[in-house]
């Protein structure tokens, strides 16, 4: 036992507050990272050695620096961050939607519809007036417009839609890589089982948090203390080793594919899963019905038109383009579509099809949207299949599973316009010969109240009124659950910086503390120092 | 609870851009003066706004429509008036005419008036209302009467024109009822002088009169009268020959249409009076539907304003709150 084991005592106590001086100073430069969990020295009595008498303490050791760290609260907010991102996406673009359908500002569609019927109107009193008559052609023209102006905009946020998906997997496939990276990285340093590579660590899980908000993800720690990622059931990152997603635009959609697997069907949360569910319902809900109800609309209309005499005596004619461009896609090895058609103008119902193909050769139509078969029977190749109006005639082979994508609305909109460009051939009498007769006027004029059998029974306002107020309920519910989410992760996330934060009084103490007992420390180095100095002097 | 930094800076985050969206909120409907700025903003009462501008637009329409049926009513009427102003001359020189005491110069003079008549009635049929033959039913563009003795070139199609999307109303008088003699009721009558006058109307419109000898067989004159103003002109064409029992057979036809033109003119009064109160009924739902919309709609301002104002002044005391937060360090204190 010597003065110099004084020394000893001292430098371990300097060495000690110094490393708790470091990390103080750790967790007061991350007070402002929200990944960054507050980190500890956990000191430990150095093992004593036996002296004559009993045990003499040998001063102090760092054990570790240890991180605040709740795993539950850390997983919660991993999770409530997927929910958050999906809210995200969904209250953003459903208000983008809500947008071009909002007319609590200005005239809009229904101002066209009015002003369409408004023209007619003024006509019923003075039917042969050739400026009243323009103006209907004018009002029609706009009300077609401003269905294509419309139909574009909501098209051009499913164009934006499929181009965020493309970042987004971008996003997702760099994320990958770097947590493979990171995984590695922690299994060497980790390998000795010294301790744990804290801030590592609190990356791995800022990286989890960031790919969670973008994509719905399941995740575990795997023996070798490296993090297994999975989205859609299929492994992203496993260990050091990551694949990648890839992703490929349909007409409707997109297809994601990880490790060569299909896992579009499990996308579900996150901003990407809003995206997928944004796009569904704008394709499956909004566009499908605001097509249904321009064609659905003026076949109805000419078809009452149809009956009238125009001012030159000719009948028969229509006054908007009829539905001539029916959209198909085959997805068959050799059957193919030879030809399609309207049969009867009367019986469209403007819906979308598949015909599918089941086993012995026997073909079902059934409805989109509702998957109500609406015609079964076998099938002959070349032989017309006749439904809602439809003719559609399939020739080749084909073979259970094949399927053919029939819609007559897809492109109606974009097809729209007026089949007159005369005044005086607008048909509005009943009779020839009859200029003032207003009597098909006043039966085209009941349309604006009537039901319309293709618009599911419901006259042109209120289908359209529907679709808005589809938008609406949408868009305000997709802004209560944001606020909802939103919420929950402020509450989660003060809940995990209760463990996790720092907090800069309680810094401010401990570098005090720490600062003392180094000046303690070096004290007794100094004493030591003395104390040799006394004795050497006596020498 | 371990409070740390991080907590009381988002806190404090949190409710500045809470009460900022706030104040945004606040600031849009004033701005718009409007509550409703936006479907999702309240469903329910979008769709109630969307339905009562709906109601406004057609309520307007209707009211345009009224105007002009109103408009067009008016000159039926007017033209109505005249031409019972000129049967009720006829009807004057025609008593005169038949009077014994007349000589022939008289009943010239009385024969040259009514050509004229007879010339300005047939006007009166083929007059246009905006460049259309008002007594022509639907075939509006060509004259229902080209010549004094023509039948009937109309048809009797009625042009109807909604007052309210439910109700009609018809805003033409076809030339048929006025000017032709498809209601004329077969009959016969007995002259002081014991001849006998058939009329019969036939299905084209016009009407044949036969006057027949005592002995109710012998032919004595047939007079075929295409329309009114054939009539009031063949009516002339008697008195000029002194043709007194010519003349006494067309009486009827004079009394026939000055009925039909009383008729006529009850309707149209009847119609005019209809659509003033129509016009009255639109204003009261117009002020309904504008009071309905407005109470949907529209920001009440003086509200807004002042709840602007408290979020103001919420904002001032959070502010002032988390400067004294921050401004509160331990290391402040450390020297």
């Amino acid at each position: 036992m010597s003065i110099l084991s004084i020394f000893d005592i001292g430098k371990t106590a300097l060495m000690a507050n110094q490393t708790a001086i470091s990390v103080t100073s750790h967790n007061i430069s991350n007070v402002n990272n929200p990944d960054y969990s507050r980190q500890e020295v956990i000191l430990g009595i150095k093992t004593p050695i036996k002296i004559r008498g009993g045990y003499l303490g040998r001063g102090v050791s760092v054990d570790g620096i240890k991180r605040s760290y709740d795993k539950f609260l850390t997983d919660m907010l991993i999770n409530q961050e997927n929910m958050l991102g999906r809210s995200t996406i969904l209250k953003d673009i459903l208000s983008q939607v809500e947008e071009v359908f909002n007319e609590a500002n200005r005239s809009g569609l229904t101002g066209a519809i009015n002003d369409f019927f408004n023209a007619l109107e003024d006509l019923s009193s003075n039917p042969s007036d050739i400026t009243k008559r323009t103006v209907l052609m004018n009002v029609g023209n706009e009300l077609i417009s401003k269905f294509k102006i419309m139909e574009n905009s909501v098209e051009d946020t499913t164009v934006n839609i499929k181009f965020e998906m493309g970042e987004l997997i971008k996003k997702i496939n760099s994320i990958g890589k770097e947590i493979a990276g990171i995984n590695k990285k922690i299994v060497q340093l980790e390998a000795g089982g010294v301790g744990q590579a804290n801030d590592l660590r609190d990356r791995r899980d800022a990286l989890l948090k960031e790919l969670s908000g973008i994509v719905n993800v399941s995740y575990y720690e795997n023996s070798d203390k490296a993090f297994v990622v999975i989205v859609g059931m299929r492994n992203l990152v496993s260990g050091g080793i990551y694949n990648e997603i890839t992703m490929s635009q349909t007409t409707d959609g997109a297809i994601f594919k990880l490790d060569g697997i299909d896992i579009s069907e499990k996308i579900t949360g996150g901003k990407l899963g809003g995206l997928v569910d944004a796009l569904k319902l704008i394709n499956n809900e909004i566009l499908y019905k605001f097509r249904k109800l321009l064609a659905g609309f003026t076949n109805e209309f000419n078809l009452i038109y149809q009956t009238g005499f125009d001012l030159n005596n000719n009948t028969g004619n229509n006054f908007f383009k009829p539905l001539t461009n029916i959209y198909y896609e085959e997805h068959s090895q050799s059957g193919t579509i030879t030809s399609i058609s309207v049969d009867n103008y009367a019986n469209l119902k403007f819906n979308e099809y598949y015909i599918n193909i089941k086993s012995g050769n026997i073909y079902e139509v059934v409805n989109k949207y509702n998957n109500e078969v609406i015609l079964t029977g076998s099938y002959v190749s070349g032989s017309p299949i006749v439904f809602d109006g439809i003719s559609v005639t399939i020739s080749g082979a084909v073979n259970a599973y094949d399927s053919f994508f029939i819609s007559p609305i897809k492109t109606f909109i974009k097809d729209a316009g007026l089949n007159i460009n005369d005044a005086k051939a607008i048909a509005l009498a009943s009779v020839p010969n009859a200029p003032s007769d207003n009597t098909n006027l006043l039966s085209l004029l009941g349309l604006k109240q009537s039901v319309i059998p293709s618009l599911n029974n419901k006259s042109i306002y209120d289908f359209y009124n529907d679709i808005t107020s589809e938008i609406g309920v949408l868009s305000a519910s997709a802004n209560d659950n944001l606020r909802f989410e939103q919420t929950l992760y402020n509450e989660i996330s003060n809940r995990k910086n209760v463990v996790h934060g720092v907090n800069l009084d309680e810094e401010a103490v401990n570098l005090i503390k720490y600062q003392r007992a180094f000046e303690a420390a070096a004290k007794v180095i100094q004493v030591a120092n003395e104390l040799l100095d006394t004795l050497v002097k006596i020498v | 609870m371990r409070v740390n930094t991080n907590i009381l800076y988002n806190q404090i985050v949190d409710s500045i851009a809470k009460k900022n969206k706030e104040i945004y909120d606040a600031h849009e409907k004033i701005t718009k003066l409007k509550k409703l700025n936006r479907p999702s903003d309240d469903v329910t009462s979008y769709f109630k706004a969307s339905n009562y501008k709906l109601k406004l637009s057609n309520i307007e329409q209707f009211k345009r429509n009224v105007n002009y049926a109103n408009g067009s009513l008016s000159f039926v009427e007017t033209q109505l008036n005249d031409l019972n102003d000129s049967i009720d001359r006829v009807i004057e020189l025609m008593i005169l005419g038949l009077n014994a005491t007349e000589d022939s110069v008289s009943r010239n003079a009385i024969a040259q008036e009514l050509r004229h008549i007879s010339d300005f009635v047939l006007g009166i049929s083929n007059k246009t209302y905006e460049g259309n033959y008002i007594f022509a039913g639907f075939k509006t563009d060509q004259k229902p009467f080209p010549s004094i003795n023509s039948l009937y070139l109309g048809d009797s199609g009625q042009i109807n024109v909604s007052l309210d999307g439910v109700s009609f109303i018809n805003i033409n008088v076809t030339g048929d009822k006025l000017f032709s003699f498809n209601d004329f009721a077969s009959t016969s009558l007995t002259t002081p002088d014991n001849k006998y006058i058939y009329y019969n109307a036939q299905a084209d419109g016009s009407l044949k009169i036969e006057i027949r000898d005592v002995d109710n067989t012998t032919v004595l004159k047939t007079i075929d009268v295409a329309n009114v103003m054939d009539g009031i002109y063949k009516l002339s064409e008697a008195f000029r020959s002194d043709d007194l029992i010519s003349a006494r057979a067309l009486t009827e036809v004079v009394s026939y249409a000055k009925n039909k033109i009383v008729i006529a003119q009850t309707e149209v009064g009847t119609k005019l009076s209809r659509l003033e109160k129509q016009t009255e009924t639109l204003d009261e739902i117009d002020f309904i539907y504008k009071k309905l919309l407005s109470d949907v709609q529209d920001a009440d301002v003086a509200l807004v304003a002042s709840q602007i104002a408290s979020i103001q002044a919420s904002l001032e005391a959070l502010r002032l709150s988390a400067a004294k937060i921050f401004s509160q360090s331990l290391l402040d204190f450390l020297r």
